[in-house]
């Protein structure tokens, strides 16, 4: 068992193939070798650490070598649907497991993470994009009229 | 929503360049990296497209691209033109993917002033079938090319033995293609798998080519 350390202090016991999940903690592990003190995880709060362990836990027989061939591979094709039921929350809590997920190490969450964000993205206007994602277009009204516009028509031909 | 770079680059990863355009001009910090996302490696199915591509290409945003891919434009034969390669290719100066297969109107004396400026940065390098590639330019492939992996020659007409011998010390090189090369015979060929170092590259001579 090792045990973990959210930034506010809450410690979590957890399966050493479960904590493993993470390449970061795998790696801490190794370093130190067996030991009873927590590992301190000052950029992830209880509550993100709390959902992470979850899909780890769910994820712990999942095969862990070559996860980065496997991923390029799948970048296109769908998320699963516990992965997708795991992902609806709301989008501060999506956004903070995508940074555990980076800061972690877990390559196969943060994919999952980037790909709920994409599928946001997915088929909206620039104006449906600000809202969705609370953006102020800070386009100066000149760039507004001609820059972005002038930019864009020629990266709009290579989408038709 | 703030992210690093990198987390932005796998988000974009999974969206057309059509949803990217849409991102890039929601707000200036989208357009940044939309923008990066778009140009790393443009698509361009089309000639029309390639040349309003090329039109319209800055130096800043060539200075983005890293995969060049012509292999599935449309028409490249006929209306991909050699003045328009030389414009913008020299500019991408973060490219090591570039693949030019089946555009015939490229020559020697363009292929020189690509290769002068990029060649050495490349890694991936394709001209198969551009029919038009002579000595000059193989020679400018064996001087400006000093770290290429892969080159796929198939189909041209320059390459000789005196060619092999030259590539053949690019200790970097994993594959070569040389198939449908009329001047390469096969001494030339047993002369580099016999000079190469461990673990040498592997020579393609069959006429099986699945990029034609």
């Amino acid at each position: 068992m090792v045990q973990l350390l959210s930034s506010d202090n809450e410690t979590f016991t957890v399966d050493k193939q479960v904590a493993e999940r993470s390449i970061l903690i795998k790696n801490m592990l190794e370093d130190v070798g067996e030991s009873d003190a927590p590992i301190p995880l000052p950029n992830v709060t209880a509550k993100i650490l709390k959902k992470v362990i979850d899909w780890c836990e769910h994820h712990r027989g999942d095969p862990v070598s070559q996860q980065e061939e496997i991923n390029d591979r799948k970048r296109l094709t769908e998320i699963d649907e516990w992965d997708q039921k795991f992902m609806e929350v709301d989008q501060e809590t999506l956004f903070e497991i995508i940074l555990a997920a980076n800061y972690l190490d877990i390559k196969p969450l943060l994919d999952i993470g980037c790909k709920t964000v994409a599928n946001m993205i997915k088929g909206k206007s620039p104006e449906e994009i600000r809202r969705t994602f609370n953006i102020v277009n800070d386009f100066t009204p000149e760039v507004r009229q001609f820059g972005i516009i002038s930019h864009c028509y020629f990266l709009a031909m290579l989408s038709t | 929503m703030i992210f690093p770079a990198e987390i932005w680059r796998l988000i974009f990863a999974n969206l057309s360049p059509h949803s990217l355009t849409q991102c890039a001009r929601a707000s200036k910090h989208l357009n940044i990296f939309a923008t990066y996302s778009l140009y790393t490696s443009p698509v361009l199915p089309t000639a029309q497209q390639f040349h309003t591509f090329a039109e319209r290409l800055t130096t800043k945003n060539a200075a983005l691209i890293e995969v060049l891919d012509f292999s599935n434009t449309a028409s490249r034969w006929s209306l991909v033109y050699q003045k328009q390669l030389i414009e913008i290719i020299p500019k991408c100066c973060s490219i090591r993917h570039l693949d030019l297969d089946i555009c015939t109107d490229l020559r020697d004396d363009g292929l020189e002033i690509i290769l002068k400026t990029i060649g050495s940065n490349l890694k991936f390098l394709s001209l198969c079938s551009c029919n038009r590639i002579m000595d000059a330019g193989i020679n400018s492939i064996a001087n400006y090319c000093t770290n290429l992996r892969v080159l796929n020659l198939s189909g041209t007409n320059g390459c000789d033995d005196v060619f092999l011998l030259v590539t053949a010390r690019n200790p970097n090189l994993e594959s070569v293609n040389i198939a449908y090369c009329p001047h390469i015979t096969e001494v030339g060929v047993r002369v580099e798998e016999s000079d190469v170092a461990m673990p040498g590259p592997e020579w393609e001579t069959e006429s099986e080519d699945e990029d034609i």
